[in-house]
């Protein structure tokens, strides 16, 4: 069962739909950013299955390793703009930040 | 400077003095009548030099010419080489031509000081001038032109003048109906001139003089093309000279300011018409010229006539011109061609100082014209009195005086003509009674205007002898009235002589000879040298070669001459003294001693005096004949084919088509594309606004558009 892609695949899903979901219905800005790094790790657990069970070199596995480091880069930019938006607003929540509205 | 360029600057410096005259004229002091003044003096001592080399030279075959090519439109009929047209502009100088341009240029510039007395003070003044300059400048190009078709030009041009200074007054009524008459009339002439010009293009290609003499001489325009060649070309000169029945615009054209009268009415434009016969005189054939005798014969008497009860003093010279114009006529058809051309010089001296006796009689009196009005002002105006006589008398052709010396060679001419033609006596009978009639209504005008009792004392009391610049220039004129200027040696005689066409055709074009030589001096070289063998008929050359060696100062010698021909002479000379003599009695006894009442005689006589008095009801047999249908028929023209059927018919119709059409048209803009565009608009608009709602400023709404595009490519990538 572990040596199965299909297997992988399916926990890559689980974990894309449960970030997807965060991000559409958490109002809370910070949860959306933990679904984000559910999102992102999704996709990096992809990469590694596709790149283990097909006979390919370690492609998949180095944009793993970018994609760590991405996410570590968008974490630092996306606590920034948490801290910028609670500092003028006071809140954290998303449908508050609506100044393009209209 | 050569005889050519002095003709070319002769002919220049009138233009350019109406140019400057009709651009700037009026801002210059005196209104720039100097300008013109010293043009046309200018020209007139030009024209004085070239009458001195030609007497220097003395030569009857003297013939220089030059010729420019104008155009040349010879490659748009290379299939038809006679048709190639080259249109050269040249200059031809004879004796003919020389001394016409002394004659126009010496009336020109005495009518041109003269009208700085009489037309002083007009509110025109410049432009006066101004015309005057064009008018010398198309009269001198036309004497001096070679070609047909220049001379048509310039033709036209002097007409233009014509109508220009006949209307110079054209605020009153009278004078513009006169311009419009004579332009119009002469028109007519001029129609059958073009036409003449056609024929002889259409035949030679070519419309120089040279040209149509040269095809003369080999045989060609002889028979019924020739003659009726030469008659269209005479119609011209019948308008332009006022010959029967075009004459009616010459007494009309009076109404021009008097020194216009006298130069172009009597001295120069209305001898256009004599000059271009003389100058094509070898073209016309025999019946052409019988014609033109007759046409001439006719008028010179007809006119002479209707100038005899004319109230009007400057009526009675036009119509006088008219007749002594005809009697030009006659003597050309005749054959008398150095008469015809002489009278026209003597003509234009003693006619141009009788109307300009006539502008400062009217002058004097403030515009009055009628003669029963004048009377007595002899000794008012002794001046004016003085040179009026002699004119009267050079025009009555009384001896000693220039009228008589070449109206006595016309009758000479017609006299043996009619010897050598006795069908054609009648010739010669238009000819004395013409003449005889001259000398009566003449003096008729001379005693009626300065002998007897003043009739208007108003008048009369207010005249007085005019200023020193319009009686400078009747001076002159008188002078050149006197006979002996032309009878000297013969000069004349010897100059112009009738043209031979061998004679045209060997000639030689002389090198101009710049060198003047003293007059009437070396005549036995100069004879000897130019006169071709063939130029003169055999017989006089010995005549005159060995008579030259006799006596050198002696110019000219007798031509041969018939028995007919010497006949003729005396009797012609007998004949015209007498019945001048007679006349001018005749003229004394009616209207100074009283002895015959001129208003019995009219009683008397009633029904001629009214036809005389009517001008023989030609103008209205013209109104009756031409002018009225005319009318008429541009009325109907005007009435059913343009105001009914064009304007009604096509016009206005088109124009409700077009408006209906575009009412149409405005409907369809309003309904179909109007609410086209509207609709767009709305349909964009509303549009707009459901769209609006998607934009709602929540991230993750945009989010779910995102991921629901995104998912939607990717369906649509998979399906494909």
């Amino acid at each position: 069962m572990i040596n199965n892609l299909y297997f992988f695949l399916t926990i890559s899903a689980l974990l894309f739909s449960l970030g997807i979901t965060a991000i559409f219905y958490r109002k809370n800005i910070i949860a959306i950013l933990i679904g984000v790094e559910l999102v992102l790790n999704a996709a990096s657990l992809n990469f590694v299955a596709f790149s283990r069970f097909t006979q390919s070199h370690l492609h998949g596995q180095v944009f793993a390793l970018f994609i760590i480091i991405i996410a570590a880069a968008e974490a630092a930019v996306a606590l920034a703009i948490v801290l910028r938006l609670f500092q003028t607003k006071e809140t954290i929540d998303v449908e508050e930040a609506n100044a393009l509205r209209n | 400077m050569d005889m050519i360029k002095l003709s070319l600057l002769i002919v220049t410096l009138p233009l350019i003095a109406f140019t400057i005259q009709i651009l700037v004229g009026k801002r210059l002091p005196r209104d720039g009548d100097f300008i013109s003044l010293a043009s046309i003096f200018v020209s007139w001592i030009l024209s004085l030099k070239l009458l001195w080399n030609a007497f220097s030279l003395y030569d009857p075959q003297l013939k220089i010419t030059k010729e420019w090519l104008w155009f040349d439109l010879a490659r748009f009929s290379s299939d038809l080489d006679i048709f190639a047209l080259k249109l050269p502009v040249g200059i031809l100088l004879d004796n003919v031509s020389i001394l016409m341009l002394v004659v126009v240029t010496t009336v020109s510039f005495l009518v041109h000081f003269y009208s700085i007395g009489y037309m002083k003070g007009d509110a025109h003044y410049s432009r006066f001038f101004a015309y005057l300059s064009l008018f010398s400048f198309s009269m001198l190009g036309l004497v001096l032109t070679d070609n047909l078709f220049v001379l048509y030009i310039f033709w036209e041009l002097v007409g233009v003048c014509s109508y220009l200074l006949i209307g110079f007054w054209f605020e009153k009524r009278s004078a513009a109906n006169a311009c419009k008459k004579a332009f119009l009339t002469t028109r007519v002439g001029d129609i059958g001139l073009f036409i003449g010009i056609m024929m002889v293009f259409t035949t030679l290609g070519s419309v120089s003089y040279s040209s149509i003499f040269e095809a003369k001489a080999s045989g060609l325009f002889s028979g019924v093309f020739g003659t009726i060649a030469g008659l269209c070309i005479f119609m011209g000169a019948v308008g332009k000279s006022a010959q029967f029945p075009l004459h009616i615009w010459l007494p009309d054209a009076m109404e021009g300011p008097t020194p216009v009268s006298a130069l172009i009415h009597a001295a120069t434009m209305v001898a256009a018409g004599v000059y271009l016969v003389v100058r094509l005189f070898v073209f016309f054939t025999p019946d052409a010229l019988l014609t033109i005798a007759y046409v001439g014969g006719f008028t010179a008497l007809f006119a002479a006539t209707m100038a005899l009860t004319h109230q009007d003093i400057k009526k009675v010279l036009a119509y006088s011109t008219v007749s002594q114009l005809g009697l030009m006529m006659l003597a050309l058809g005749v054959g008398a061609y150095t008469a015809g051309f002489f009278h026209l010089v003597t003509h234009a001296s003693f006619k141009a100082c009788l109307f300009l006796v006539s502008g400062s009689v009217i002058h004097a009196l403030h515009g009055e014209q009628n003669l029963f009005k004048m009377g007595g002002l002899r000794k008012k105006m002794p001046l004016t009195f003085g040179t009026c006589l002699i004119a009267t008398l050079a025009i009555a052709g009384v001896p000693l005086f220039s009228g008589f010396v070449s109206k006595d060679q016309i009758l000479a001419g017609t006299l043996s003509f009619a010897y050598n033609h006795p069908p054609h006596s009648l010739l010669a009978f238009f000819g004395f009674g013409a003449s005889a009639l001259t000398a009566f209504y003449m003096f008729r005008l001379l005693f009626l205007t300065f002998f007897g009792k003043p009739r208007d004392e108003k008048l009369y009391s207010h005249a007085h002898e005019s200023s020193f610049v319009i009686t400078l220039p009747l001076i002159i004129l008188a002078i050149l009235s006197l006979g002996f200027i032309y009878e000297k040696q013969n000069w004349f005689e010897h100059l112009i002589q009738k043209p031979q066409l061998i004679a045209i055709k060997s000639s030689v074009v002389v090198a101009p000879n710049s060198e003047t030589l003293p007059i009437f001096k070396k005549i036995k070289e100069k004879t000897k040298e130019n006169v071709d063998p063939s130029a003169t008929p055999q017989d006089d050359r010995e005549v005159l070669g060995d008579d030259v060696k006799d006596q050198p100062q002696v110019a000219y010698v007798e031509p041969h001459k018939t028995e007919n021909e010497k006949k003729a002479h005396t009797q012609a000379m007998v004949a015209s003294v007498f019945f001048a003599f007679f006349s001018i009695f005749l003229a004394w006894l009616f209207y100074i001693q009283r002895v015959i009442d001129p208003e019995k005689v009219s009683e008397k006589y009633k029904s001629v005096y009214n036809t005389l008095v009517n001008l023989y009801w030609i103008d209205e047999a013209y109104q009756f004949l031409f002018i009225g249908p005319l009318i008429k028929i541009n009325n109907f023209l005007y009435k059913k084919i343009d105001s009914e059927i064009i304007d009604q018919g096509f016009i206005d119709r088109s124009a409700l088509i077009t408006v209906k059409t575009a009412h149409a048209q405005g409907d369809f803009d309003n309904t179909v594309i109007d609410r086209g565009v509207d609709g767009t608009a709305h349909t964009v608009f509303s549009g707009g606004l459901k769209l609006v709602r998607i934009q709602t400023g929540q991230v993750q709404d945009y989010l779910k558009i995102g991921l629901g595009l995104v998912i939607i490519l990717l369906i649509a990538f998979i399906l494909m």
